[in-house]
């Protein structure tokens, strides 16, 4: 990418960096996100219907475990497999979006070895590059489930146009968390390890295949910390029972998740200088 | 254009962490630790320079004297230990040809990525689709994956794709030396464009060839200093000095070069082709007659390190033995060369070998084929040759090297060998036929026949 350097840095810059940088990349950005999404399903015999069957599948199987095996139900009353199988896959939903973007971000500028050192280029586009490419993905998958919805239930809730304002926040601190890992990566090589099996704690620590009102009073705070707790149940709201989130709880959220977008956006940009020389 | 500057590059110096790992450097970097001396590697000490606006220039030095690590500063790819790099306009930099294709794209697919990292916007990747691929001759393989190319191709279309961008200032490493000659021209070409239209150029290539035909000025880099920057023939005949010398004479050569080099600043700022020879060359061409110039003298002259022989003198002298160096084409002249001999040698030849002012090498003449050479001098001889030669050139000045070569264990080596040793000029004619430098006419008169 061209650059046009000069010595005196603008508050301001500084200050929209985030979003700065996405939009003066965008034409590299636009290329790229396109072509990870081509290049995955490319050769591959199925093609893009691997997006449609992996989702399909893999709730298939924890349907079958939690819903018929182990008998999970969202409330003791309730009896419904079919209510938890789409429960289960919203909460899925979500998860795989963050568990794509942070399970990557460790590796990212390793990665892109010749990004880093062959090409002139704005390095810290690549983690909205995979957070762009897990919302293709997500999309796909959210439309899944509507299909699912509507030929059990009928036509959805019309709160489902408040899903892009309910995923604003986490797709901002996931930016954040990757800008963070992506540059701490480079120079800690456990870290991929490290973010593995914290995300696995993340999926189960939530409740993506257990209701909240069921983990005893004393830890559930455990599950109030977990980043991804509220983006399952907001979606849940929204998609499925209809209730619109909470306005105030949501603005706490969403401008705590970019202030965080912009601390990681910053760290990432400051120890970027570093890069070439240890990888 | 605010600036008449495009790349001001102030003190840069970069260091290089051995035997580090990255955990290492993220606490040395933190915590701003003391590095001992033998664990670091300065790659660059306090190099500067300027690109003007429109320049060519050009970066010569051995493998690992850091020509790619200033290139990767300025291009911003590294960040530079200290000092400083100003850019002044939108540069793009093509440090290695298609480091940003991948394999399993289509050359279609990859010219839109390629185009977009070095800043070309949708439109203009699609405006000059056309003129890229029939640049890079894949108009039929455009659409394969880009796996499926030969390494020439995939160099043909990187390069092809990075000319197209329009840069104000473009930084190029070592990326000329790709496909074949045909396509070498036609890159040449493209860059002299290029040049035409503005574009400031820095470029890092091993050919002294490329440099002398391309650049206006040159910077030979040397174990991370800055030797000289200057005009290129003279950066370009230092760097051969210091490539072939035996590894004791390096030290010394060095400090002859870095002791020459702040001397005569004269070539700062000025970015001209300028030939080092008689600035009175005008005059003497009216004299339509051969003769010796005295102003006429090589100023580039460079002795080479002696392998065991040491060329006392070398002239060009009339088949009476008078002294020359305005000659006419065609004429036979003789080359004078006196040598001595300090360790015996074994088939001895001579030789010199005459170049354009901006040196092309155009053609050289020997005293014997390969084997037949004197078969043997013996230590303390001293010899003169005298090669004859017609100089079938056109009216212009001429440098020439001048050589002893003799056989030895690892093939035949120079004992001995001056370039730029001699400089003479041809004298003008009228109604001449001939144009550029090698006279090809014949006796025979054209003829053009007129068809109805």
């Amino acid at each position: 990418m061209p650059t046009k350097r000069h010595p005196s840095h603008h508050a301001l810059r500084t200050l929209l960096g985030p979003i700065l940088c996405l939009l003066e990349a965008r034409q590299i950005v636009y290329q790229l996100t396109r072509k990870r999404i081509v290049l995955r399903y490319r050769g591959s015999f199925l093609g893009l219907l691997w997006t449609f069957i992996l989702p399909g599948l893999t709730l298939a199987i924890y349907t079958l475990v939690f819903g018929v095996v182990l008998r999970s139900r969202w409330s003791p009353d309730e009896s419904s497999t079919t209510q938890y199988a789409l429960l289960l896959y919203l909460g899925l939903c979500v998860y795989w979006f963050v568990s794509d973007c942070l399970g990557e971000a460790p590796s990212l500028i390793r990665n892109h070895v010749n990004y880093v050192k062959k090409v002139v280029f704005p390095l810290e586009v690549l983690p909205w590059i995979s957070v762009l490419d897990g919302l293709f993905q997500s999309a796909i998958r959210i439309s899944v489930f509507l299909i699912a919805y509507f030929v059990f239930y009928g036509i959805p809730p019309w709160t489902l146009v408040l899903l892009p304002l309910v995923w604003l926040p986490i797709c901002f601190w996931t930016l954040g968390i990757s800008w963070v890992l992506a540059a701490t990566g480079v120079f800690v090589r456990d870290l991929r390890e490290i973010v593995g099996l914290i995300l696995i704690g993340f999926m189960f620590l939530s409740p993506i295949f257990y209701s909240l009102d069921r983990v005893p009073e004393s830890a559930r705070f455990l599950l109030q910390l977990n980043p991804i707790t509220l983006p399952v149940l907001q979606t849940r709201d929204v998609l499925y029972y209809g209730v619109i989130p909470d306005p105030a709880l949501w603005s706490i959220i969403t401008f705590a998740s970019i202030l965080f977008a912009w601390a990681g956006h910053a760290l990432f940009m400051k120890s970027r200088g570093a890069f070439a020389d240890v990888i | 254009m605010s600036s008449e500057i495009a790349v001001e590059v102030k003190a840069v110096s970069k260091r290089y962490l051995l035997q580090t790992t990255p955990t290492k450097h993220l606490k040395s970097r933190i915590f701003k630790n003391q590095i001992e001396d033998s664990s670091q590697h300065w790659a660059l000490k306090n190099v500067s320079l300027e690109l003007h606006r429109g320049e060519t220039l050009g970066i010569m030095g051995r493998n690992g004297c850091g020509k790619s690590t200033l290139l990767e500063i300025i291009a911003g790819t590294l960040t530079a230990t200290s000092g400083e790099v100003q850019i002044n306009g939108v540069l793009a930099a093509l440090l290695e040809l298609g480091a940003g294709f991948d394999p399993e794209l289509s050359g279609r697919e990859n010219v839109y990525i390629y185009g977009s990292l070095l800043g070309m916007s949708r439109r203009d990747i699609e405006l000059r689709f056309h003129e890229i691929i029939a640049f890079a001759e894949l108009e039929s393989y455009i659409d394969e994956p880009v796996k499926t190319y030969s390494s020439g191709m995939f160099m043909r279309l990187a390069f092809s794709v990075a000319v197209s961008s329009t840069p104000e200032i473009l930084v190029v490493d070592e990326a000329l030396a790709v496909g074949d000659e045909a396509f070498q021209r036609r890159c040449f070409a493209r860059i002299e464009a290029l040049k035409e239209s503005g574009v400031s150029i820095l470029f890092v290539s091993h050919s002294a060839g490329i440099v002398l035909e391309l650049c206006d000025r040159a910077l030979l880099l040397d174990r991370g200093e800055s030797l000289l920057l200057g005009p290129p023939r003279e950066v370009v005949s230092q760097y051969h000095r210091l490539v072939y010398a035996p590894a004791a004479e390096q030290e010394s050569i060095r400090a002859e070069i870095l002791a020459g080099s702040s001397a005569p600043p004269d070539s700062e700022g000025n970015p001209t082709k300028e030939p080092s020879a008689d600035p009175n060359a005008q005059k003497v061409e009216s004299l339509e007659q051969e003769r010796l110039e005295p102003n006429l003298l090589s100023k580039s002259r460079l002795e080479y390190v002696s392998r065991g022989a040491r060329i006392n003198h070398c002239a060009i002298v009339s088949p009476e033995g008078a002294p020359l160096n305005i000659l006419k084409r065609g004429k036979l002249y003789y080359l004078e060369v006196k040598a001595t001999f300090q360790k015996p040698a074994y088939n001895v030849r001579c030789g010199m070998l005459i170049k354009t002012v901006v040196g092309t090498e155009l053609g050289g003449i020997v005293s014997a084929p390969p084997s037949e050479g004197i078969e043997h001098i013996s230590q303390g001889t001293s010899i003169t040759a005298r090669i004859p030669f017609r100089p079938r050139l056109t009216s212009d000045t001429y440098f020439s090297n001048v050589g002893i070569v003799a056989a030895s264990p690892e093939g035949e080596v120079f004992l001995h060998r001056i370039s730029d040793a001699l400089t003479f000029r041809i004298l003008q004619e009228r109604n001449s036929v001939i144009t550029s430098s090698v006279d090809f006419s014949a006796s025979e008169k054209s003829t053009i026949k007129i068809e109805d």
